[in-house]
């Protein structure tokens, strides 16, 4: 079963396409990385799944429930971070989250415990300052913690870290893989590395169109070059000269101690290349396939 | 619909809510008997060693009551428009909507509770106006008819109350407090303007209330007279709601 699944879901402002056709599926349990550059139109499909906004075409399932139809039994059942969450001034971290829980109809115990659990991990527990006065980061973490409130099936995380420190970002992250095990996690980010830490999955969007969707793992292999880079402790002119006249080797470049080697060949040249450093008796400091980060992935998709 | 009622009574507790429409009622219902009564007394001061002769007729309760409502309906009415421009387009436009939307809420529920609480609210502090304005009144005139005085009130505040309908609706429907505020003003001049248009509407139009009120301290209202108003006003002030309700349930936040 899929947590989001979207048909030809388009949104238009006046004649501007923000979005076009889109289709997507979110499998339930998964760690799902929104990606795309600014103005893609990601934060315009988290405001249709939440209800904040409508589509102008096509449709949107949430957990099983269509989207606005099922406004009320979809929001009981997720949680929402906005890009830039915002609190009534006058109230407190614990009185905000508080008034969530009112909302939930949270009481007794659990309402207790939740709400400790959620003051302690947004750092925020006895912090009794009015919201007007919180920094950006204090607001994204009491913003997480709404969020958690009712301990959701699915999160929907716009940008969830873009505001903070290095620190509070590790947190989140942690939080999120931690996650990962009993709910789905639907993340809109532009910062990469973030989604190659957590995400399992990952749909890219550009100029309101989706572009693609695919496992990570799938993705990064196949978008593997067939470069190596090896990294010797020592004189490299021996390996280059040696590599250059080699048939299977299509280019050599290198920098400094790193040679980067492209072959044509990849399964000969992955017993080869090894065998030749020991011929040599070149001191081997690392030796690597040249995987492309997502970002280089990312990139290259864009272009 | 309970925690929402709940949120809007410590919003007033916790912010200027608490004390500006109460301060402001009072001091107008304070200082209507007070310039009626001190008028002559500061006119003869500041004649004094002029050859002028002014004469004015002695101060009575009635002019002290008819200047509290002239009060009322022009500044206690901006008042009431000003303060309640921003209770659901300010929160729209900070984004502090969006957030709780996505929450098990009706929408419907979020408009009727700021309506309720904020609505009693307006009530409760006409009463302290009224109330401050009639003991003054007493301690200062040696007499004043209470009955009269109430009637004048509650037509005046069944006025009011659509008044501040008219505004939430439109804060409701507009995205900017700006766009509400322009709003209700328009709907309060038209409102003021209709019963000048034919006797007609002089008799049944929302405005006519607030003439009522200022005549219902002389002689006593008549329920017959007043009932049309009333109901048109309630009328006016359903229909205000219901449609706001309408197109904010369906509006992008």
């Amino acid at each position: 079963m899929n947590a989001i699944v979207t048909r030809d879901l388009g949104k238009r402002f006046g004649s501007f396409p923000a979005l076009t056709g889109l289709n997507i599926s979110v499998p339930l349990g998964s760690v799902f990385g929104f990606l795309g550059p600014n103005g893609a139109g990601k934060t315009s499909v988290m405001r249709i799944l939440t209800g904040l906004a409508r589509p102008t075409s096509g449709e949107a399932e949430v957990l099983g429930y269509k989207v606005g139809l099922d406004t009320l039994e979809i929001s009981r059942k997720i949680g929402y971070l906005p890009e830039n969450p915002a609190f009534y001034g006058w109230m407190n971290a614990p009185e905000y989250l508080a008034f969530c829980a009112d909302l939930f109809g949270l009481f007794g115990a659990d309402r207790r415990s939740r709400l400790d659990y959620l003051l302690d991990f947004s750092g925020l527990a006895g912090n009794l300052r009015p919201t007007a006065h919180y920094s950006r980061g204090m607001r994204q973490r009491l913003g997480i913690a709404q969020a958690l409130i009712n301990d959701p099936e699915l999160l929907l995380l716009d940008e969830p870290t873009s505001a903070l420190d290095p620190l509070g970002r590790k947190e989140v992250l942690d939080m999120i893989a931690n996650l990962s095990e009993e709910k789905t996690v639907f993340l809109s980010t532009h910062i990469l590395e973030d989604v190659e830490r957590v995400c399992d999955r990952v749909a890219m969007l550009n100029k309101g169109r989706g572009i693609l969707e695919a496992d990570l793992a799938s993705l990064k292999a196949d978008h593997i070059e067939p470069v190596f880079l090896i990294d010797i402790d020592g004189p490299i002119d021996g390996l280059i000269s040696r590599l250059s006249s080699t048939e299977w080797v299509h280019e050599v470049t290198a920098s400094e101690r790193t040679v980067r080697v492209k072959v044509s060949d990849f399964d000969q040249a992955q017993i080869a290349l090894p065998k030749i450093i020991s011929e040599l008796s070149l001191p081997l400091r690392q030796f690597k396939v040249g995987t492309p980060t997502l970002e280089e992935i990312f990139l290259r998709i864009m272009a | 619909m309970t925690a929402l009622i709940k949120k809007e009574v410590i919003e007033i507790v916790r912010t200027h809510r608490l004390w500006s429409i109460p301060a402001l009622f009072l001091f107008l219902g304070l200082s209507a008997p007070a310039t009626t009564w001190f008028l002559p007394a500061i006119l003869e001061s500041q004649l004094q060693g002029q050859d002028v002769l002014i004469k004015l007729p002695e101060p009575s309760e009635i002019e002290a009551f008819q200047a509290y409502f002239k009060n009322m309906i022009q500044i206690g009415m901006l008042a009431v428009i000003l303060f309640s421009m921003g209770l659901i387009s300010e929160e729209k436009s900070t984004g502090v909507l969006g957030m709780v939307v996505t929450k098990p809420v009706r929408r419907s529920a979020l408009l009727l509770s700021k309506w309720l609480v904020h609505g009693s609210w307006l009530t409760s502090s006409l009463v302290l106006g009224a109330g401050s304005c009639y003991l003054y009144t007493l301690a200062l005139f040696g007499e004043a008819h209470l009955a009269r005085f109430a009637l004048a009130n509650l037509v005046f505040g069944v006025y009011m109350v659509l008044m501040f309908t008219l505004t939430i609706a439109a804060s409701a429907i507009f995205s900017k407090p700006i766009g509400a505020g322009g709003a209700a003003l328009s709907a309060f001049f038209t409102l003021s303007l209709l019963p000048s248009l034919s006797s007609w509407l002089r008799d049944t139009s929302p405005g006519a209330l607030s003439n009522l009120a200022v005549t219902g301290v002389r002689e006593t209202l008549s329920l017959a007279d007043a009932i049309v108003p009333i109901s048109s006003s309630v009328f006016l002030a359903a229909l205000a709601l219901i449609g706001a309700g309408l197109s904010f349930k369906r509006q992008e936040l």
